[in-house]
């Protein structure tokens, strides 16, 4: 084992890291207000992609702007989908599972009639690569490990230290002590919502200059955010950081050992273990 | 196979959500006969073939409500008919076993790998078994696809699966690799696979299931073991779907890793939600109404896939008990105040205020 391709492959860990975070922690905040779990959240996540598709190599906005559109986007499109959708399906998580199954299925579909079938890429945002030592790290990809890294640290912040964020752990704790404290939990239940839709369309944009735009791009992203969310320990933040960081690094390092399917076979049983020996996560406390 | 829904005892229905009466049992009489002979009544091979895939599809979809009775969303049925395809294929091809052989070897593999994905997974709630569910079936695609390609096949799957043979059926001989034939088959397994499901769900067993997808810790409260009647689910379930994707090969005579993924795993949860989960008729009118439906939008392209997302979407915001549940709802109303009742109340209110306000101002 030499150590320029184990770091070669830690570096892309950081980068699957930091998606995989991104988007987990969309996932474990809608699970720990609302109690579903939102199968069309790796939709959200693929429409931020396209949408950077179309800005960014056909109308040619800057990167930065682009982000910033799709993450608005996010927003809306959260917003909608909550209170058109979701609403009607807060703790129930058959309903609300099936119900994003079909979302997601519409989404995809959708985008398939509009941008094709097929994945397409993009052009690269900062060209170059970056050298240190043995080990290349285009400059995409750095790019992309220290906004994320940045905007995962700004949340976590968020949640940790400003009102809303206070009150909805208030909520993920004790709906009903919430509610007797004067907290709306229906209200910081929309805002939970509308922040991790954000998070994926902004994760969406934010990687589509690295990997390929594809409409089928969501439905794997979000089996992994939901490995992670439930390694980390259900609608735990801190948990879903953490499962992140382990689950990208353990890709991109084993990826240099064994094939994609391989890896895939040896995470099942992984988690299998893992459900069986701590069920509750890492950092969970309750039961699902 | 028709008999064994009429020789259910009457007596132990009752517990079924809809009793079985003289009357059920003489139309499910008449509609298995009917079935029987519609392909000598002329079906042509069309007709023959949507039906063979429609039968295909109820038997799934009965087998997956069966565990989603338990309230658990089981994802891996399809795996498990991919299991038995991959089994009856490779017997098949390389070990030249007969059809009479690769069935049951089939059951019998799907059950296996049933009995040691159950022990570990059964114990898990909700959202847990769904995810691990979920992960074996695709796990399950992933190793069909690049596990053993001498044997499987890898991405090009296994081709060459030989035809069924030819029965010897009351002095006539039924060629079972015909649309006939096939259609026999499917209607088998529908049949084993409907009855099989209504007996345990209309039995004491069914009670405790319907118990377990209320609340698991009352259940064992009462000294039901949870595990125990989820595995004797969920195994009933994993053996018919080995059956089903025994069948499926001697079908199609070629199987992919791809036709067990996830588009035929959402595709059951659709029959089944749509149809209704409150009755077991209502995965079996799912299944039935949207595979012809399907075959009627098939020509649409992508807008067919499309439009199975938007039925879902839209049956579960407003039609939450499915098509089963729709007969009932016009006859006794939903749990909703009917319109008409709603507008009287708002008229009654309306008069009340109009009157209170003239008769503040008639004060004044």
């Amino acid at each position: 084992m030499d150590l320029t391709s184990l770091v070669q492959g830690g570096a892309s860990g950081a980068l699957l890291a930091s998606l995989y975070v991104l988007v987990a922690l969309g996932l474990t905040i809608e699970f720990s207000l609302l109690r579903i779990i939102n199968f069309a959240h790796g939709d959200f996540y693929m429409l931020g992609a396209v949408a950077a598709y179309y800005l960014f190599a056909e109308v040619a906005l800057p990167f930065p702007l682009v982000v910033v559109v799709a993450a608005v986007g996010g927003v809306i499109l959260g917003f909608l989908a909550e209170r058109t959708l979701f609403r009607r399906f807060h703790e129930d998580l058959l309903g609300a599972f099936v119900l994003s199954l079909g979302l997601a299925w519409v989404l995809e579909m959708a985008v398939v009639g509009k941008f094709g079938a097929y994945p397409k890429g993009l052009p690269p945002v900062v060209a170059g690569v970056s050298r240190f030592g043995q080990v290349a790290i285009s400059n995409d990809r750095i790019m992309v490990i220290v906004v994320g890294s940045l905007i995962v640290a700004a949340i976590s912040l968020y949640v940790t230290k400003s009102q809303v964020g206070r009150a909805m752990r208030a909520v993920a704790q004790n709906k009903d002590a919430a509610a007797l404290l004067g907290i709306n939990p229906v209200f910081v239940g929309t805002i939970g919502f509308v922040l991790g839709t954000a998070l994926a369309t902004l994760a969406g944009a934010l990687v589509s200059p690295i990997f390929s735009v594809d409409p089928q791009m969501g439905v794997g992203l979000t089996i992994k955010a939901f490995v992670i969310v439930i390694i980390g320990g259900m609608g735990s933040i801190p948990g879903a950081v953490l499962a992140g960081i382990l689950l990208g690094l353990f890709e991109g390092v084993g990826g240099i050992y064994v094939d994609n399917a391989q890896l895939a076979v040896l995470e099942f049983l992984v988690i299998i273990l893992f459900l069986i020996l701590r069920p509750k996560g890492i950092m969970g406390s309750a039961e699902a | 196979m028709c008999e064994g829904v009429e020789a259910t005892p009457p007596g132990k229905l009752t517990a079924g959500s809809l009793p079985l009466s003289a009357l059920g049992i003489t139309v499910a009489a008449v509609i298995c006969v009917a079935l029987l002979s519609f392909p000598s009544l002329g079906g042509n091979n069309y007709q023959l073939r949507v039906a063979s895939t429609l039968f295909f599809n109820v038997a799934l979809a009965v087998g997956f409500w069966a565990v989603y009775l338990t309230g658990l969303l089981n994802m891996t049925q399809i795996a498990f008919v991919g299991i038995g395809a991959y089994t009856t294929a490779a017997l098949a091809i390389h070990g030249h076993w007969s059809m009479w052989a690769a069935v049951p070897a089939s059951v019998v593999a799907a059950l296996v790998v049933g009995v040691v994905i159950g022990y570990a997974t059964l114990r898990l709630r909700g959202s847990y078994f769904f995810l691990v569910s979920f992960a074996f079936l695709e796990v399950t695609r992933l190793f069909f696809t690049s596990f053993f390609k001498d044997q499987f096949g890898g991405t090009n799957g296994l081709t060459g699966v030989p035809r069924p043979p030819v029965l010897p059926v009351l002095g006539a001989s039924v060629n079972l690799a015909s649309p006939s034939g096939y259609y026999y088959l499917t209607l088998g397994l529908m049949l084993l696979t409907v009855t099989l499901i209504w007996r345990i769900v209309s039995s004491r067993n069914g009670l405790v299931l319907r118990a377990l997808s209320q609340s698991d810790s009352l259940a064992e409260s009462v000294g039901i073991s949870s595990f125990r009647y989820r595995m004797l689910i969920f195994l009933t379930s994993t053996g018919l779907a080995g059956l089903a994707g025994s069948i499926y090969a001697y079908m199609n005579l070629v199987v992919f890793p791809t036709d067990f993924g996830l588009t035929r795993a959402v595709l059951v949860v659709v029959y089944t939600v749509v149809g209704g989960v409150g009755h077991i008729l209502g995965p079996m009118l799912g299944a039935s109404v949207i595979t012809v439906l399907g075959e009627w939008l098939r020509r649409f392209g992508t807008l067919e896939q499309l439009a199975y997302g938007l039925v879902l979407v839209v049956v579960m915001l407003f039609v939450q008990g499915g098509l089963v549940s729709v007969p009932g709802r016009i006859t006794k109303g939903s749990g909703r105040l009917p319109r008409s009742v709603a507008r009287t109340a708002w008229k009654v209110r309306l008069q009340a205020m109009s009157s209170a306000a003239w008769r503040r101002r008639r004060e004044e």
